[in-house]
């Protein structure tokens, strides 16, 4: 899955660090889900979306393939 | 209760805890098994693989725990990741053995020795998927 977490971050000035506080998980799980190795199950999804303020739509989009499917 | 590293928040620092595995094996195991040798059937021995049993099934119910309570969903996952490549290890190791002391004349693997593979399968996979994904500085 993509995601814009790191953009919303930047929005914000915080650091990996500070988002990782902020859900109570590790900077190693933020990470993972930044550079999209790992997806967050479905209630990290929805802190992440309570805590920008935004829909869960508007953080992760899935990953489109060559055939469009 | 024995304990293994806990890895920390940004995936590098370890920290241990209590009685590191290290001094049981060396400490007590290793002895236990010279003791036990020579005095086959005896109270004391019966009692000694009592305790050595409890122990390490002790240390199995606490692995369990510990990766089952990890709050962070991610480190979670690594670790069930890492038990099910020792699960997977083990089984593959006694089974192929098993059928080598079946068909050959191999040397017969101690049942006892399911545990200590275990525990280098995981110890190791977790090792090297808690390095894949340390993060570094921002």
């Amino acid at each position: 899955m993509n995601n814009r977490l790191r953009v919303l971050r930047a929005e914000r000035r915080w650091s990996q660090a500070d988002l990782a506080q902020r859900l109570e998980v590790s900077r190693q799980s933020i990470n993972a889900i930044e550079t999209g190795k790992y997806d967050p199950s479905l209630p990290l999804a929805f802190k992440l979306a309570r805590l920008f303020e935004t829909t869960i739509e508007a953080i992760f989009t899935e990953e489109r393939h060559l055939d469009g499917q | 209760m024995l304990c293994e590293p806990i890895v920390g928040d940004d995936g590098g620092r370890k920290k241990r805890k209590l009685v590191p595995l290290e001094v049981f094996i060396y400490g007590v195991f290793l002895p236990a098994v010279l003791f036990a040798h020579p005095h086959r059937n005896s109270l004391g021995a019966y009692a000694l693989a009592l305790f050595l049993s409890l122990s390490m099934v002790g240390t199995m119910i606490a692995l369990a725990v510990m990766a089952a309570r990890r709050t962070d969903e991610f480190q979670r996952t690594l670790l069930t990741q890492a038990m099910l490549w020792g699960i997977t290890g083990t089984l593959s190791i006694t089974t192929v053995w098993g059928l080598l002391q079946f068909f050959t004349d191999v040397w017969q693997l101690p049942l006892l020795s399911a545990f200590p593979i275990f525990l280098a399968i995981f110890m190791t996979a977790k090792t090297v998927l808690f390095r894949r994904y340390r993060v570094g500085n921002e």
